[in-house]
């Protein structure tokens, strides 16, 4: 397995636990789906397994405890996208295009590489045409897209994405689907969403439920289809 | 006035400096009641054309009136009167440190009478009553939501512009802004929603104004 979440729990001080004990295993480039309502504590699980946050219990990558690892070997581990876009621009490239080059930049790497992975990563995200853009420039959705450029022009090896298409195009959100479902390089992928979307067909296959702080699952689609779910879990295409 | 249509938009043009133009010759009547649903790829105006009746942007050409208000005229008062908006970033805009209070701000600015009832009024039609001694930024996701759409409705604009509004809502809160925006129709007030979201887009619209390649096209 390459990541190993075992016995996961975390607590905000003062309030009671938003998840424990959670456990589970992530196969090489497997794709997963986390859901959960509003206010089960979705974001705060990406930040999580993300090792972003200081939780109880085991987060590890081949073996190697994330919070062991330095910050460069990080970054080049995991990326996050969150549903707030416009702050992880880092807003030093006048461009869209230096923009995306900002990580790889960071990782030091020679500057034919640097170049092939931005125009990949524009690409997948169906914004080459928008490269020489100001970053201020770009509409919501763009937005979204040019911060998750950004986390894939670093070609990690787990990317965590928080309601990762919510304002995506229908195009853009086909593409991307499309390109991940076939990259270059191996990357797993935790999707963490309010309910089963239509993109999800064909490219998660493994679903697991967080609803009061406990975990469910996992559950194949059809299986998800098949179960009884929580009250605020959502099923795209089902009658609202 | 009142069987007046409640936007109307004449021969709008609209685009960003150095960038071609996102619309050009927009003419647009919305009635007391339409809710339309604002569809099309990222980039195309979307946002633009809610921030243009919201008077948050000014148009190259053309005219606007929201109730026989211009967005774009000196008075940011009346226009605030009329419209309500929820952005996409709707809880970068919190002003308050209780949900009660941001919701009652714009009829405490408008020197409504009551404001405090209005507000409760609001929360009360999204279910949220329970939120109102809290501070909007330990909400969850879903909860800023219904408490920035609250802040919009409680003064009753006659314009409501909503820019992804379901986005991130789960299936309880989604149903809940469902509702409120079909009550809010029947009661005449006028709705226009961005969003990507095929069928939220069905459950609430009777018009859709699509932003397509050949153009932006009513139907």
């Amino acid at each position: 397995m390459a990541l190993n979440v075992s016995d996961l729990s975390f607590s905000w001080p003062g309030k009671p636990p938003l998840f424990r004990g959670l456990s589970f295993a992530l196969a090489p480039g497997e794709r997963l789906s986390i859901l959960a309502g509003n206010g089960m504590g979705k974001t705060t699980l990406a930040r999580g397994l993300a090792g972003f946050l200081t939780t109880e219990g085991g987060l590890y990558w081949q073996g190697e405890a994330l919070n062991s690892m330095s910050r460069a070997d990080h970054a080049r581990l995991v990326q996050i996208v969150g549903q707030r876009p416009h702050l992880q621009l880092s807003g030093r490239g006048y461009s869209l295009r230096e923009e995306v080059a900002f990580g790889p930049e960071n990782l030091g790497l020679p500057v034919a590489e640097i170049r092939a992975r931005t125009a990949e990563a524009l690409h997948f995200l169906n914004l080459t045409h928008l490269a020489e853009r100001d970053c201020r420039r770009l509409s919501g959705g763009e937005t979204q897209r040019a911060a998750l450029a950004g986390a894939l022009a670093m070609r990690p090896r787990l990317l965590i994405l928080d309601e990762p298409m919510t304002d995506l195009d229908a195009e853009s959100r086909d593409a991307l689907a499309g390109h991940l479902r076939s990259l270059p390089w191996e990357m797993a992928v935790i999707f963490l969403d309010i309910g089963w979307q239509s993109w999800m067909a064909g490219l998660v296959d493994r679903h697991l439920l967080l609803d009061q702080g406990e975990m469910h699952g996992p559950l194949t689609t059809e299986a998800l289809f098949a179960t009884p779910l929580p009250e605020r879990i959502f099923l795209a295409g089902q009658p609202a | 006035m009142t069987r007046e249509d409640t936007v109307i938009a004449e021969d709008l043009s609209f685009g960003y400096p150095g960038q071609a133009r996102l619309f050009e010759r927009l003419s647009l009547r919305f009635a007391p009641g339409t809710v339309v649903a604002v569809l099309g790829p990222n980039g195309r105006g979307k946002s633009s054309l809610l921030r243009l009746f919201a008077g948050l942007e000014q148009p190259l050409a053309g005219r606007i009136s929201v109730a026989g208000v211009d967005p774009a005229g000196p008075e940011a008062r009346d226009l605030a009167r009329v419209a309500g908006m929820v952005a996409q970033s709707s809880d970068r805009h919190f002003l308050r440190t209780k949900v009660q209070d941001e919701v009652a701000l714009t009829a405490r600015n408008l020197y409504l009478p009551d404001p405090a009832a209005l507000a409760a009024q609001a929360l009360e039609r999204l279910g949220i009553t329970g939120l109102a001694a809290q501070h909007p930024l330990d909400l969850d996701a879903g909860e800023k939501r219904l408490v920035a759409l609250a802040s919009a409705i409680a003064h009753g604009p006659r314009l409501l512009l909503l820019d992804e509004i379901q986005r991130g809502l789960d299936r309880i809160n989604r149903q809940k802004v469902i509702r409120l925006i079909r009550a809010e129709a029947a009661q005449g007030t006028t709705i226009l929603a961005v969003t990507h979201d095929r069928d939220f887009a069905e459950a609430i619209a009777g018009a859709e104004l699509v932003f397509g390649d050949d153009g932006i096209r009513l139907t």
